[in-house]
């Protein structure tokens, strides 16, 4: 019988604190450990392509630049995922706004359970307006809406990575919610046309 | 109907489970590594070697080693700035030699070249021309410029890391630097903690020497660099060579400077065996070690014509070839990853290079031979950042049921949450159903069509619960 786990494997907590002192193999290890998932957050978050790289490696450094001020009050992943949201806002922020440009190879990569291509075309096409939609929405919004409703987070889940109350994370999924159903008809009525920002919104301003 | 559509679009999003490339996964380890690195210097070795040639005259180019080695222990490559940096003057150039880590001081900031490159510098301008670099300018109150691949940083008490590949990347890792791209009218500021892209990147500078290869340029040495000026008696230029460089190796390597780009997601790779629950004819040809139907046959490629072209020096360019060939010829692209490990240990492309070595070897239904890759996968100090996929393919080729249901379990103990985790899952519940353990089962079922309703395997999911269940159903 093969053994996977050549050594016991140390808890998160006590990853962290091995990390805080300075041991690197336990950076790794958290590292290794969370990659994937904090890269799914990152991408769903701010979409796919090479910005999502950056992002995910910010996402690292700020958690090792942050690991001596953890000090247990929350668990690892919590405090990981906290950073996720704050240096994909960030980003969403100082990013301009992307327009459309997300291309099939990006977009494909995400696939991987299509079982025909019109069902591989079809996904890819939804992806394809589900960003664009993302992307004319402020990013408060737009992230409180993809942990609620895109990934299927409770309220006060998303309340907790992104530092807000519960209700303030209610309005803004409603909100975005508003919004993004008044684009989808928008675009039905006249498909040709992209609605540009509202008066007094400002790509990368407050929300 | 529109909010109807609108939570569609957010279901397909949600299903998604985008999954990190292993080369993006190795460089950013090395990278959060080499930070870790920079705030712990006096925990590494240092080796500092000597060696000084020049002539008479100032235009001869004198060499002088410094050599870093990395801790055995350390994961993943690590690379750090010398503690004895040496100091240059103006026009003076640091070089680094593929796979070598070089630090010396340009006037007023701290460079370190990673792997093949030079900088130099007069008065507060320096240029660099490498693969990937970081600046450190800790003090003073003069700003430093510095002119990389077209693009112009200034920085004032700031650290900075740069990468360039097909673009410019731009990390600040403390202070703030003012950045320009090529052609751009505007300069951007990048504070602590945020990254810039330039892209894409004009064609590579002409050399300001002979390029390798040709009169005048000696092949395999590091990208042409600008001649000394006439300083008698003063140091020479740095270069990361633990050793002399080759007068004249075997083969040229490529002519010029354009650095290789860093390897690309290959979509030819192997895909995995999946684990297909429900079909047990596929199953079992999977425990017999034979390649099952949901594995992509790697045609063998013809024979190639004539004499062998020799290999790309840059392990970025052979691993990347070797991606090539993995879509068309399984043989070839296993010596190229094989001589890429042989070759270059310490790059940053061996462990995937590893990686895919097993992935190859399982798709051709050897897994004693997959197991072995990942044996040495294992002992590779850039192990630690393929773990994950590494853990998932050796469940796939741990030989018995029996031992594949325990990988798998300690699977999905170790990395909850993985791309992987689908699979694994329904391996798990599929197995305890086909081994007569339905109380098992059900509750690997249960969680599996609570936590995947839409995977692929659900339907087969499905079906063994239904059987489970009619055979809990009383008689």
């Amino acid at each position: 019988m093969t053994v996977v786990a050549r050594r016991s494997t140390p808890s998160d907590d006590a990853l962290a604190a091995a990390a805080r002192s300075g041991d690197a193999s336990a950076f790794a290890e958290l590292y290794a450990r969370y990659v994937d998932r904090v890269y799914m957050r990152v991408v769903h978050l701010v979409g796919p392509g090479p910005d999502s790289e950056d992002v995910l490696q910010q996402v690292f450094l700020a958690l090792h630049r942050a690991l001596p001020r953890f000090r247990g009050e929350s668990l690892v992943s919590t405090f990981l995922y906290r950073i996720t949201v704050n240096v994909a806002y960030d980003h969403l922020r100082r990013r301009a706004r992307r327009s459309g440009a997300h291309d099939d190879a990006a977009l494909d990569a995400l696939i991987d359970d299509a079982p025909t291509p019109e069902d591989r075309v079809r996904r890819r096409d939804e992806l394809r307006q589900i960003f664009e939609l993302l992307e004319q929405i402020k990013p408060k919004k737009r992230i409180a809406f993809v942990l609620v409703a895109v990934e299927g987070l409770s309220l006060a889940e998303a309340a907790e990575l992104v530092g807000a109350r519960v209700e303030a994370v209610k309005q803004r999924v409603l909100h975005a919610r508003r919004e993004l159903v008044a684009l989808m008809s928008s675009a039905e009525v006249d498909p040709g046309h992209r609605p540009g920002p509202r008066p007094g919104h400002r790509p990368g301003g407050r929300s | 109907m529109t909010e109807q559509r609108l939570d569609e679009l957010a279901a397909t999003l949600g299903r998604t489970r985008p999954v990190l490339d292993d080369i993006a996964r190795a460089r950013i380890a090395a990278g959060i590594q080499a930070v870790h690195d920079r705030r712990e210097p006096g925990r590494h070795r240092v080796r500092l070697v000597g060696w000084l040639v020049g002539g008479a005259l100032a235009a001869a180019v004198a060499l002088v080693a410094i050599g870093l080695r990395p801790r055995p222990a350390e994961p993943t490559a690590a690379v750090a700035p010398a503690p004895g940096v040496v100091r240059l003057p103006d026009g003076v150039p640091l070089l680094a030699a593929r796979d070598a880590t070089v630090t010396g001081e340009l006037g007023q900031a701290t460079v370190t070249l990673y792997g093949r490159g030079w900088a130099t510098h007069q008065g507060h301008r320096l240029t660099v021309e490498a693969e990937a670099f970081v600046v450190d300018q800790p003090a003073g109150d003069a700003a430093v410029e510095i002119a990389a691949r077209g693009a112009t940083i200034q920085v004032l008490r700031a650290t900075f890391a740069v990468a360039s590949s097909s673009e410019l990347r731009v990390t600040v890792i403390r202070g703030e630097i003012s950045l320009r791209c090529p052609g751009a009218a505007t300069t951007s500021v990048v504070t602590a903690g945020q990254a810039a892209r330039c892209e894409p990147l004009p064609a590579a500078p002409a050399p300001l020497l002979p390029a390798p290869g040709t009169p005048g340029g000696l092949p395999g040495e590091p990208p042409p660099v600008p001649p000394a000026p006439a300083t008698p008696g003063g140091p020479p230029p740095a270069t990361g060579s633990g050793e002399p460089l080759p007068a004249a190796p075997a083969r040229r390597a490529a002519a010029t400077a354009p650095l290789s780009p860093a390897a690309a997601a290959s979509p030819a790779r192997p895909e995995l065996p999946a684990p297909r629950p429900v079909d047990e004819a596929v199953d079992a040809a999977s425990q017999t070690a034979a390649p099952t139907a949901s594995l992509r046959a790697i045609a063998p490629g013809a024979a190639e014509p004539g004499a062998p072209t020799p290999p790309p020096a840059d392990p970025a360019a052979r691993y990347a070839e070797a991606e090539r060939l993995m879509a068309s010829d399984a043989d070839a692209a296993r010596r190229a990853l094989r001589a890429l490990v042989a070759d270059a240990p310490g790059a940053t492309e061996a462990a995937p290079a590893l990686l895919d070595l097993a992935r190859l070897a399982a798709a051709g239904g050897d897994h004693p031979a997959a197991l072995a890759a990942l044996d040495e996968l294992d002992r590779h100090p850039g192990a630690a950042a393929l773990a994950m996929p590494a853990a998932y393919l050796r469940c796939l080729v741990t030989p018995g049921d029996a031992g594949r249901r325990a990988c798998f379990a300690a699977f999905r103990a170790r990395y909850p949450g993985s791309p992987h985790d689908a699979d694994a899952l329904a391996w798990l519940a599929a197995a305890a159903a086909r081994a007569g353990d339905c109380a098992a089962a059900q509750a690997l079922i249960g969680e599996f069509l609570e936590r995947y309703p839409d995977a692929p395997a659900a339907p087969a999911i499905q079906a063994w619960k239904a059987r489970c269940d009619a055979a809990a159903a009383p008689r």
